[in-house]
């Protein structure tokens, strides 16, 4: 399947099999989370950014069957590469509508780049300014935890974070995802 | 044998064209049409009129008049077109002020308050809440548009659906391009309050903010 029919597909997706939400309900819901997760522990951004990724490592988890239902992707990804084209056309556009770019490979392949033009779960928002937040909170970390848990179902065993993030002031938001391995099929030990 | 008078601020006012000068008196008001004004340093304006004496009847007492008159007129820079800010929280607790002053007619967009002026303003704004609280309900509209006025200073409010009351206080009057600012600092403060970190009644300290407050002002103001 080629990059452009990749696209056509998301975008079909997006129109016609994908049930539409208000964006600001999804940011103000988004950002309630993050806002009291930041007050429940207490400013405690980087325990804030564990919790974030947990739940979206659970998001992942599901939301992989119901990306693989509605895209009817028939055949495996060839390589890497091609994962993070399905991932950036076909699924960021058919949950958020958003086509983040891919940029900055990996000599070896296994490492690359999502940049993110735009961003709705960060509309509206300005970060704390207690002189903590802006280095060390990632706003929109549980996008990694969904990816991390994602590929998990499907095989592959990543590791997503972000480098920077427009809120900081950056210039751009990018995440950087790097692949660890393919998980192959287990045997557990000793079964005959 | 002209008399030269110089009459301080508080004796004369400007219309809001700045062509005609008003000056009250004991016993009268006399207008002086055709003023001309000349825009000296640091905001300074003065005018000088020339009137028969017997425009002023019956004649000021302070005033020894010939049957010619010439005044010269100095305003001070606080009569310059400055404007002071304040949103209102609904525990009647300042959420955000700025002052500024116009662009338009080759202004520099500083505000021109004298020093004295400045928590007068905060005062004459404190003040009129109570103004507020007795008009809101009167209409359906969120712009009042002036509600309250001390001396030379005007008050104009908009009242938000959430009982959040922007503020402006101003010396000159004009009620569209003040409706119109307004406008855009409801959507401004709507943005604010959309962001997950902002609480309701929290004092606004983002620069952005500021900054598109100052960028709106400059537009209408």
């Amino acid at each position: 399947m080629s990059s452009t029919s990749r696209a056509r597909l998301g975008e079909e997706v997006w129109k016609l099999r994908t049930d539409k939400i208000n964006a600001e309900l999804v940011t103000l819901t988004y950002g309630s989370v993050v806002a009291q997760l930041c007050k429940d522990l207490d400013g405690d951004y980087v325990e804030v950014n564990k919790q974030l990724d947990k739940m979206g490592y659970n998001i992942g988890l599901r939301l992989i069957e119901d990306f693989l239902a509605k895209s009817n992707m028939q055949q495996k990804c060839a390589n890497f590469r091609d994962t993070a084209d399905v991932i950036s056309k076909v699924g960021f556009k058919m949950f958020l509508n958003i086509t983040p770019t891919i940029a900055n490979w990996s000599s070896d392949n296994k490492q690359f780049s999502l940049l993110f033009d735009e961003n709705p779960l960060a509309d509206f928002v300005e970060l704390p300014d207690d002189g903590k937040a802006q280095s060390e909170l990632w706003y929109s970390n549980m996008l990694c935890g969904v990816i991390r848990g994602a590929l998990e179902m499907v095989q592959m065993s990543v590791d997503a974070h972000f480098v920077s993030d427009v809120l900081r002031g950056n210039d751009t938001t990018e995440m950087r995802i790097n692949l660890i391995r393919y998980i192959e099929d287990e045997m557990p030990q000793d079964d005959e | 044998m002209p008399l030269v008078k110089t009459l301080p601020l508080d004796d004369v006012i400007l219309t809001e064209d700045e062509s005609t000068a008003v000056y009250r008196y004991d016993s009268g008001v006399v207008s002086f049409a055709d003023l001309q004004i000349a825009r000296g340093e640091r905001g300074l304006k003065t005018g000088a009129v020339t009137i028969s004496s017997s425009f002023l009847s019956p004649s000021p007492s302070h005033l020894s008049l010939d049957i010619v008159v010439v005044f010269v007129i100095i305003i001070m820079a606080g009569s310059s077109t400055s404007y002071y800010f304040v949103i209102i929280g609904t525990k009647d607790n300042p959420l955000y002020e700025a002052e500024f002053g116009s662009f338009k007619q080759g202004g520099d967009g500083i505000a021109k308050f004298r020093e004295e002026q400045r928590h007068m303003n905060q005062f004459i704004a404190h003040s009129s809440l109570d103004c507020i609280e007795d008009q809101q309900w009167a209409s359906k509209e969120m712009y009042l548009k002036t509600v309250d006025k001390f001396n030379n200073t005007w008050v104009s409010c908009f009242l938000t659906g959430g009982n959040i009351k922007f503020l402006l206080v101003h010396d000159t009057r004009s009620d569209e391009p003040i409706r119109q600012f307004f406008t855009d600092v409801y959507d401004l403060y709507c943005k604010t309050l959309m962001n997950p970190f902002y609480e309701v009644n929290m004092a606004i300290r983002s620069q952005t903010f500021d900054q598109k407050i100052k960028a709106a002002a400059k537009k209408y103001l």
